[in-house]
């Protein structure tokens, strides 16, 4: 179970995150979604541990990791950043190794983990691209680079900051099912995204936030309801649902939707 | 990995025993006579490892500020190491100090320099690379603005004094003074090797290095004070000889060296053979006297960027 508890933080003086309250079982996949500016990917960096809360703190099984070194911290949590450096000076195959770097001894060489390597490696597909300069790869295939460094970190937990954006229906597709099956091997997958058909069909959870908070979060089915996506987001959608499932399907609203001729 | 290696490590161990046979009075390995020996073993020699040690030492600080900082025009310079020696090393010049005083000052000008533009971005709470490089040039450009008062104020025989180290030379030093060097360099050199997997890390950035388990804050200031010891000791006995620390690791890098624990001791024999090699030519390029190595290293540096601007794409140059 990954929970944060009372947890507030902010830049300089201005706050940006109130009072959040969340617990997400382990095995799960959770999805936050809000509007622009609503504190989504601060707060996936404030469990990522790259901020510190003013208040409040991170547990994982009832245990705090806010007391945890960087090093430790890094065992239990990984994180597929929203914005990558596309000029990084690397190989691919370096980059996905540094992944090895909180469970490989201190001063000493990162160990590779070949068995995992070369799962992981095959698993996405990219053998091919090893020995390329990452710098050389398109934006997809650096994201499944992040992706394999991630999973070589071999942590219970994976934090994805909208891993989707700038990915074809190709990539999304292998994104999305790969999450679905980590969730199978008992990983607790959170993300945060801006497709809220995403968020519905492939979460266990969802959490709307808005202005800093957590206003809503349930089900899918129970959170993206119709009247919650207009009163948060503020526009009209078309809202339908999944054939066989109660899950949303939501468009924009672009043209009016003609009402039933009676027969 | 290991052909390269082995060419580099080949051509500076050739750079080693063939530049001090060259010279205005060139020496006959062969038929060595007193005069001769004497020549090499006082000047020539002392003065390839002053070079070795110099363009060494700067490579190295020049490929960790360029990783760090992920800036392709980072230099050893561009945390404000050689405004603050040189700024050092003139006020002890003008105060009416000797040479050697003038580069003890000119070492802790330049530690200060970064120790200022470091605290000025800590001010912001979050270490952020982009802080850092314009707190490093803030600090320059203040000094630089006392150093033109200083000369303005100056009697002319000192100005010129002065600019004549500012264009970086080597001269033969006493070997005590370089084992001392030596000493020190290898023992900062040893240590960032022993971090290169953290240093590779650094430069994804604050936020992954930290998910990745590297505490960045710590790692960082570790870096800096590495590439800025290597860079002052250098810089307090040879002025600041430019180009080196920028053109070295590009070349490297084009060269397909990115990982730290290759890099660091790569760029050390790299920088090394650029310097000894420059220093060899301005020895012999002039009939009469010698040129500042740093006015040679600065000509072929530009002639250098140049070329890169003309061949790489943008991200050639990271």
């Amino acid at each position: 179970m990954l929970e944060v508890k009372d947890t507030t933080f902010g830049f300089e003086n201005k706050k940006l995150l109130n009072n959040i309250n969340l617990k997400i079982p382990e095995g799960t996949i959770f999805s936050f979604v809000g509007p622009n500016g609503a504190g989504k990917t601060t707060l996936l960096k404030l469990i990522a541990g790259i901020y510190r809360p003013w208040e409040g703190e991170i547990l994982w099984n009832g245990k705090s990791l806010n007391l945890l070194s960087t090093r430790n911290r890094a065992r239990f949590i990984s994180y597929v950043p929203q914005n990558i450096n596309p000029a990084l000076p690397f190989l691919v195959e370096d980059v996905i190794c540094m992944g090895r770097y909180p469970h490989s001894s201190p001063l000493g060489g990162i160990s590779k983990n070949k068995e995992l390597f070369d799962k992981t490696v095959m698993y996405l597909g990219i053998e091919a691209i090893l020995k390329k300069p990452f710098s050389s790869l398109s934006g997809g295939e650096q994201r499944m680079v992040l992706i394999a460094r991630a999973l070589l970190q071999d942590t219970p937990v994976i934090l994805l900051d909208e891993t989707g954006t700038f990915l074809d229906l190709k990539h999304i597709n292998l994104l999305l099912n790969l999450i679905l099956n980590l969730k199978e091997q008992g990983k607790t997958m959170v993300m945060v995204t801006h497709d809220l058909n995403t968020a519905s069909l492939y979460s266990d959870a969802v959490a709307i936030m808005y202005k800093g908070e957590i206003k809503r979060s349930g089900n899918p089915e129970d959170i993206l309801t119709y009247k919650n996506i207009q009163e948060y987001f503020g526009v009209e959608v078309y809202y339908t649902l999944y054939p066989g499932t109660k899950k949303p399907v939501i468009s924009l609203l672009r043209y009016p939707i003609p009402v039933e001729e009676e027969k | 990995m290991r052909k390269k290696i082995a060419v580099i490590t080949v051509a500076w161990l050739a750079t080693i025993i063939i530049a001090p046979f060259i010279g205005k009075i060139s020496i006959d390995p062969f038929h060595l006579d007193l005069f001769h020996r004497k020549i090499l073993l006082t000047l020539r020699v002392p003065r390839t490892l002053v070079g070795m040690v110099a363009g060494g030492n700067l490579a190295i600080a020049g490929f960790l500020l360029q990783t760090i900082l992920v800036n392709p025009l980072a230099t050893p310079y561009t945390l404000g190491i050689s405004s603050g020696a040189s700024l050092g090393f003139i006020i002890t010049l003008l105060l009416g100090g000797s040479f050697a005083m003038g580069s003890f000052t000119a070492f802790v000008g330049g530690m200060t320099g970064v120790i200022i533009a470091y605290l000025l971005a800590l001010q912001k709470k979050i270490m952020d690379r982009n802080t850092l490089i314009i707190a490093g040039i803030t600090v320059s450009v203040i000094f630089s603005s006392v150093i033109l008062f200083l000369y303005y104020i100056s009697p002319g025989g000192k100005v010129i004094e002065i600019i004549h180290w500012l264009m970086g030379n080597i001269y033969p030093e006493s070997y005590d003074l370089l084992s001392v060097i030596y000493a020190i360099s290898i023992l900062i050199i040893a240590g960032l090797i022993l971090i290169s997997r953290e240093i590779n890390i650094l430069s994804l950035g604050r936020e992954e290095a930290i998910t990745l388990g590297v505490n960045f804050g710590l790692f960082l200031a570790a870096t800096v004070a590495g590439a800025t010891l290597l860079t002052s000791i250098i810089v307090s006995i040879t002025g600041p000889i430019g180009f080196a620390g920028l053109i070295v690791p590009h070349i490297l890098r084009g060269w397909g060296i990115r990982k730290s624990e290759f890099a660091i001791p790569l760029n050390f024999m790299g920088g090394g053979i650029l310097i000894v090699w420059s220093d060899t030519l301005s020895r012999v390029i002039l009939s009469s006297g010698e040129i500042p190595v740093g006015i040679l290293t600065a000509f072929l540096g530009g002639i250098f960027l140049l070329w890169i601007l003309k061949k790489a794409s943008p991200v050639g140059l990271a």
